[in-house]
C-alpha cells in the first residue's frame, strides 16, 4: 500500500503498535508490515518523521537504551498517547461503519 | 553504502544539531539492524531515499517555526491600534491586513504537520509585511507606551520570521518544486463554511479582485459607518453623507493600492487551475 493512503492514519496505527509494548522504529515498521500481513510495507524511513511528531505532540515519549549494543531509541506510549489512541480507535471504527452501510457491506 | 547514506541525510538534514545527530543515529541502528537481515543494498532500498527523509523533517521544522511569528504580527498589530500617528493610521491598515491574511491561512493549516515550501514562502512574506509595517507605525508613535509594546512584539517576530525563512530556504533548495501558492485559496475555504456562501465563494474565485473589491467597500462603509456614528447626529442629512462618501472613497482607494501593491508578494494573484480545484 502506497504511503499517501496511510496518510491520517499513520499516526494511530504507530501508537496501536507502541501500545502493546515500547519498541525502537525498526520494531515498530516490523510489527506494522505483520499485522497487515505485509499490506502496509511503506518505506520505512516515513515512520521516523512521524515517531518524532507524535513525540512532539507529547503522544510519545523516547529514550536511547542503554542495554541494546548500539544505540537505540526506544518509544513509548504517554498518557496522553493512550487517551488519542483511545479516540482514534472511535473515530476509525465510526467511519469504518459509515463506508461499510454506504457500500452495502454491512448486514 | 550504509555510511555513505548517512553522511547524505545529514548533509541534508537543516535540524538543530542534537536533532540532526539523533535522527542519523536512530536511522544507524535501523539500516544496520535491516541490513542484518537483508543486506545493505535491499534496506537501503526499503528505506527509500535520504532527500524524501530530509524532506519530511525540513518541512514540519519551517512549518512548526512559522506559525509562532503570525501571533507576533498579530500583537504588534493590535498594540500599534492604541499608538496612531498619521503615518501609524495607514500602517495599521496594512500590518492588520497583512497580519490577518496569514493568521487566517495559518489557522486554516492549523492540522498539518508539514507545509510545501511554495505555501510557507507566501507565510513568511504575509508575516514580514506585517512585522515591517507594524514596526515603521510604531515608530512613529513613539515614545507612547502601546507603540514601545509593538516595537518590542515586532522585534520579537522578526527573531522568529529569520529562523522560519532560514528553514523554508532549506525546504526550497530540498523540494524538486515547489507548490504553487493560492492565499485567495485559503480565504475561501472560510467562506464556504458559511451557510449559503458557496456562491460568494465562486464568484469570487472567478477573479481574484473581486475579494478586493469586496474588502474594499466593506472597508470602506465600515469607516463611512463609524465617521457617522461617533459624529452624532447631524442637524441635516447632506454633510454627512458627504464625508462619509469620502472616507468610502478613502478607505476603499487605500485597499485596492494595497492589494495592486502587495498582491503578487502576498499569493493573491495566482489563480492556477490546480489551485481551484484544491477541497
Amino acid at each position: 500500500m502506497r504511503a499517501e493512503a496511510l496518510k491520517g492514519h499513520l499516526e494511530t496505527l504507530l501508537l496501536a503498535i507502541v501500545d502493546d509494548a515500547p519498541a525502537h522504529g525498526y520494531a515498530i515498521i516490523e510489527e506494522l508490515r505483520r499485522r497487515s500481513s505485509g499490506t502496509f510495507d511503506l518505506p520505512e524511513g516515513t515512520v521516523y518523521p512521524a515517531l518524532h511528531r507524535l513525540e512532539r505532540a507529547g503522544l510519545l515519549t523516547s529514550r536511547w537504551d542503554a542495554a541494546a549494543p548500539r544505540r537505540r531509541r526506544v518509544y513509548r506510549l504517554t498518557t496522553r498517547g493512550h487517551r488519542a489512541l483511545g479516540r482514534g480507535r472511535t473515530e476509525w471504527q465510526a467511519f469504518t461503519s459509515a463506508v461499510d452501510v454506504v457500500l452495502g457491506g454491512a448486514a | 553504502m550504509i555510511d555513505a547514506y548517512l553522511r547524505e541525510l545529514e548533509q541534508m538534514l537543516r535540524l538543530p544539531r542534537r536533532s540532526r545527530r539523533r535522527v542519523v543515529a536512530e536511522v544507524r541502528d535501523h539500516l544496520l539492524l535491516a541490513s542484518e537481515r537483508d543486506g545493505e543494498r535491499a534496506a537501503l532500498a526499503t528505506f527509500g531515499d535520504a532527500r524524501s527523509l530530509a524532506l519530511s523533517f525540513t518541512e514540519e521544522l519551517a512549518a512548526a517555526h512559522s506559525r509562532p511569528v503570525v501571533w507576533a504580527a498579530l500583537a504588534a498589530t493590535a498594540l500599534l491600534g492604541f499608538a496612531l500617528s498619521p503615518v501609524g493610521l495607514l500602517a495599521v491598515q496594512v500590518a492588520a491586513t497583512c497580519a490577518v491574511l496569514t493568521a487566517l491561512r495559518t489557522l486554516r493549516h492549523r492540522r498539518d504537520p508539514a507545509l510545501p515550501a511554495g505555501k510557507l514562502r507566501y507565510v513568511n512574506r504575509g508575516n514580514g509585511a506585517a512585522l515591517a509595517a507594524a514596526a515603521v507605525g510604531a515608530a512613529f508613535g513613539l515614545p507612547q507606551p502601546p507603540a514601545v509594546a509593538a516595537l518590542i512584539a515586532a522585534a520579537f517576530g522578526a527573531l522568529g520570521l529569520a529562523r522560519s525563512v532560514r528553514h523554508t530556504t532549506a525546504l526550497v533548495r530540498l523540494a524538486d518544486d515547489p507548490t504553487q501558492d493560492d492565499a485567495v485559496e485559503d480565504v475561501l475555504a472560510f467562506v464556504e463554511a458559511v451557510p449559503l456562501a458557496h456562491s460568494v465563494a465562486r464568484w469570487i474565485r472567478a477573479h481574484p479582485w473581486r475579494l478586493c473589491a469586496l474588502v474594499a467597500v466593506s472597508a470602506g462603509s465600515a469607516a463611512a459607518a463609524w465617521h457617522g456614528i461617533s459624529e452624532g447626529p447631524a442637524p441635516t442629512v447632506g454633510p454627512t453623507l458627504e464625508a462619509g462618501a469620502i472616507l468610502l472613497a478613502v478607505e476603499g482607494g487605500a485597499v485596492v493600492a494595497c492589494y495592486t501593491v502587495l498582491r503578487r508578494w502576498l499569493g493573491l494573484a495566482v489563480t492556477t487551475s490546480e489551485s481551484r480545484s484544491t477541497p
